[in-house]
């Protein structure tokens, strides 16, 4: 009868503790879910986001306690290191500047607080199951959970048809890259008859299937859907339109950390697993870092909207980062970990700015927003100052150390040529970084803005206006937002902050990144 | 036995496949789909997938096919179908599909190559030896213990997955009036859920909640 | 192995040999008076009002999907209660945490009203 009392087998140790970061995220998406549904509307707009910046500092505690593990948890399918953990910390960050951002945004309102979060946290879920994932199912479920979110997110401006567009684009191209991912591993897997990432290694590693063309095959396809997701030219055409149409926190937090999961899953993948093929695959990846590069570059000269541009650049900057992937030594890795790091301070400055400008101008998210405003407002001038500096690569910014980093990588791995074209790179990149510039601080700012400028953001610090009472609920009810906003001026400023610091100082950033070199097993 | 059952599975995979993609209907295109996906569970049975093959009417042919016919019918019928309008646009149109097709001819011989040409290492390993049993390779039992113990991540993973997928359905389903406006409905919160109706309640006054 | 799908083959040969024989014969040897009542979608009650381009309402859509989670939900459970006697309570609390996580979805679903028709 009773059916349990004759068990014989056991199931897998379950270690919670390395467990712990995903459970606070996946449990704080739940927890906003339902808080969202049984709250009024105060504590919906106000307390869910809240909770789940909370769930998101849980999150952050769990990995800095979970500091210096080394260990493969729940029978293999995660491997809890370094490069997990400076990763999660990367996604973790990211995703708190995005619930600031997103505080007060449409996009929060019109898909409702608690879905817009719970969604959200979902996503970072995702991302930072990609990140440790060392079983191939494992990092295909990752990937689900960060991309089916993330359609929805994009599309959250739920009445305005650029935001379903972008949805409706991302989820077709996003589809397609998954599917081509899950072919490939589908391949890898009949040709080596395992899915754990060590398995994969070890069955390459004798005899002749590293040539084989049913493994090559399974790795050119791993290669097409993992560069759809990060945008790497020439997979990279959805790119524009997606972050043009999506909400710009959505924006911000796609272009950030979709790109730290990504690759997360190209070094643990590729540097791991197949890495006795890395003779096939690394110069198809630098064939495609310098068209990446090149085609992003170019693609950002002459958009007028920001957000195009940004688009542009973060295809560009990948292919920066592809290099520290394709030289496969400890020092690639390195790299690639601090320009991720430094790229997400340079964008989150950026984004923010932007999302400022949406809501104090009615020009949108096209360059003339700016114009003016290092007169007008330098606390939001400067971070975009710091970003568009950054991402170019001048001196003395994170983004500099960064891209030096990451060529003396390229040409202490054998490629020099790839660190010649991050060069060249970065200098046509100041064709469309430095105008952004020219219009802060040597144009005009056009003569009416909008109606409600004049009562807009002197930036004094204070308590939120909406726990003062049910005011600023009236207002955030009708028209476009225009109260003061200091949660974005905070990610702003402190993003650009974090950029001149880690430029100066990188060493902390540098002894981060160390480990998650060294746990790989590389060179 | 099995090589004719084989060789009609395959006829019924190809002849689905070319059918989705030839035929103008879109209701046309999903029936041919539903053949292609009943054909591709046969070809599961014979790998000795039995609970794939099963998976595979129950999910895909029967449910995802049910979807799709609802889509189909929800975008707009035949008059208007995706292959019409790419037709009418002259060049581009004819450019597309043409390069479509020689695009997938191009994957098509990638991966002939890769099948054909390959030493398949996981044939020549446990995959071939096939015992039958109720424990054997591909039985619900063999998955059910993969699942508790190599994939259970994957598992609970997946379980939340589709809680999430719920929610982001919901979420767009609501702009087209499928449900009502979030602001205008204010969602009753369980103690209002709980007090009789008809007691005068504020919410009653203002017509929020009729008794 | 094939041998024991047997029956299900016949069964499938015969059903369909008996569906089809009277789909063909009906077409072959039935009457054909075609008149305009005949030919209405509906041979007695009121005139069909529905028009060729109608759109269905996107709630089918909705429940269709809905369906489908849950049924993906379902198709998981299946092995696990097979190997539910070998793992014991170990299985059943790995299940119970998948099956909460369904009633949070199913709660959350119902609250949201996406069940009510509209």
């Amino acid at each position: 009868m009773i059916p349990l009392a004759t068990a014989h087998l056991k199931g897998p140790h379950i270690d919670f503790a390395g467990l712990s970061p995903l459970i606070a995220l996946l449990g704080g998406s739940v927890l906003v879910l339902i808080v969202g549904l049984l709250g009024s509307r105060w504590i919906r707009a106000q307390a869910v986001p809240s909770l789940s910046l909370g769930a998101l500092g849980a999150a952050l505690g769990l990995t800095i306690w979970q500091w210096n593990a080394q260990k493969s948890i729940v029978s293999g399918a995660l491997r809890i290191d370094d490069l997990a953990l400076v990763l999660n910390l990367v996604l973790i960050a990211g995703a708190a500047c995005t619930v600031l951002l997103a505080w007060r945004s449409l996009a929060a309102r019109e898909a409702a607080h608690g879905e817009f979060h719970a969604l959200l946290l979902s996503s970072v879920a995702g991302m930072s199951l990609l990140a440790a994932a060392q079983n191939t199912v494992a990092l295909f479920v990752g990937l689900e959970l960060l991309s089916i979110p993330l359609y929805v997110l994009c599309a959250t401006e739920l009445k305005r048809e650029h935001s379903l567009e972008s949805g409706l684009k991302y989820l077709i191209v996003g589809s397609v890259g998954s599917a081509t991912l899950l072919y490939g591993l589908a391949m890898i897997y009949g040709a080596t008859g395992t899915t754990d990432f060590a398995g994969i290694a070890s069955a390459l590693s004798n005899g002749s299937l590293a040539t084989d063309p049913l493994t090559l095959t399974g790795v050119a396809l791993c290669v097409a859907g993992l560069c759809f997701k990060s945008s790497i030219a020439p997979f990279h055409q959805w790119t524009p339109d997606v972050y043009e149409g999506a909400p710009t926190p959505v924006t911000a937090f796609m272009a950030v950390t979709t790109k730290v999961a990504a690759f997360g899953v190209f070094l643990r993948f590729f540097d791991v697993a197949l890495i006795d093929t890395q003779v096939s695959w690394g110069p198809a990846l630098a064939v495609l870092a310098t068209i990446t590069i090149l085609v992003g570059n170019v693609g950002a000269l002459g958009q007028s909207s920001l957000k195009r541009m940004l688009a542009y650049s973060s295809v560009a900057q990948a292919g920066y980062m592809l290099a520290g992937v394709v030289v496969s030594t400890q020092l690639g890795v390195r790299a690639t970990v601090f320009y991720l790091a430094a790229y997400l301070f340079m964008n989150m400055a950026a984004f923010a700015v932007i999302v400022a400008r949406e809501r104090q101008t009615d020009l949108g998210d096209s360059i003339g927003a700016l114009a003016g405003l290092g007169r007008e407002r330098p606390l939001l001038a400067w971070p975009m100052t710091i970003s568009m500096l950054a991402l170019a690569g001048i001196p003395a910014t994170a983004g500099f150390m960064g891209k030096f980093y990451l060529i003396d990588a390229a040409v202490s791995g054998g490629y020099t040529w790839l660190g010649v074209a991050i060069v060249v790179g970065s200098m046509i990149s100041l064709g469309y970084y430095l105008p952004v510039i020219a219009a802060m601080w040597m144009r005009e700012a056009p003569a009416a803005t909008s109606p409600n400028d004049a009562s807009v953001l002197a930036p004094t610090p204070g308590p939120l206006p909406a726990l003062a009472g049910g005011s600023s609920e009236l207002d955030e009810d009708g028209g476009p937002l225009s109260g003061s906003q200091p949660e974005v001026l905070v990610v702003a400023v402190l993003a650009g902050a974090a950029t001149i610091f880690f430029g100066v100082i990188p060493q902390p950033l540098f002894d981060l990144v160390h480990g998650a070199g060294s746990g790989l097993g590389l060179f | 036995m099995s090589s004719v059952l084989f060789f009609l599975a395959a006829i019924g995979v190809i002849t689905g496949a070319t059918g989705v993609v030839v035929l103008r209907n879109p209701f046309y295109s999903v029936l041919a789909l539903v053949i292609h996906l009943v054909s591709l569970a046969v070809l599961f049975l014979l790998l000795r997938a039995e609970f794939v093959a099963a998976v595979q009417v129950v999910v895909y042919a029967g449910a995802v096919m049910v979807l799709y016919v609802f889509v189909v019918a929800y975008v707009g019928g035949e008059s208007d179908s995706i292959g019409e309008r790419l037709r009418s646009r002259g060049a581009v149109g004819s450019g597309l599909r043409l390069g479509g097709a020689i695009l997938g001819g191009a994957v098509c011989v990638e991966l002939l190559i890769a099948l054909l040409g390959t030493g398949l290492e996981a044939i020549n390993g446990y995959g071939a030896g096939y015992s039958p049993g109720p424990q054997a390779y591909g039985t619900p039992a063999y998955i059910g213990k993969l699942l508790l113990t190599r994939f259970l991540l994957a598992f609970e993973v997946a379980s939340f997955l589709l809680l999430i997928a719920a929610v982001g359905g919901v979420v767009l389903a609501r702009r087209r009036g499928g449900l009502e406006d979030e602001d205008e409905r204010d969602l009753l919160t369980p103690l209002e859920m709980l007090r009789p109706r008809g007691t005068g309640t504020m919410a009653e006054g203002v017509g929020r909640r009729s008794p | 192995m094939l041998r024991s799908y047997l029956p299900a083959i016949v069964f499938l040969v015969l059903g369909g040999a008996v569906g089809g024989a009277f789909a063909v014969l009906n077409s072959v040897i039935g009457p054909r008076r075609a008149t305009p009542h005949k030919q209405d979608p509906y041979e007695c009650g009121l005139p069909s009002e529905v028009k060729r381009g109608m759109r269905f309402g996107i709630s089918f859509y909705l429940i269709a999907m809905l369906f489908i989670l849950f049924d993906i939900e379902v198709v998981f459970l299946y092995p696990i209660a097979v190997e539910l006697r070998a793992y014991g309570s170990y299985a059943l609390t790995e299940t119970i945490v998948f099956i909460v996580l369904l009633f949070v979805a199913f709660g959350y679903v119902w609250r949201r009203g996406a069940l009510e028709w509209r």
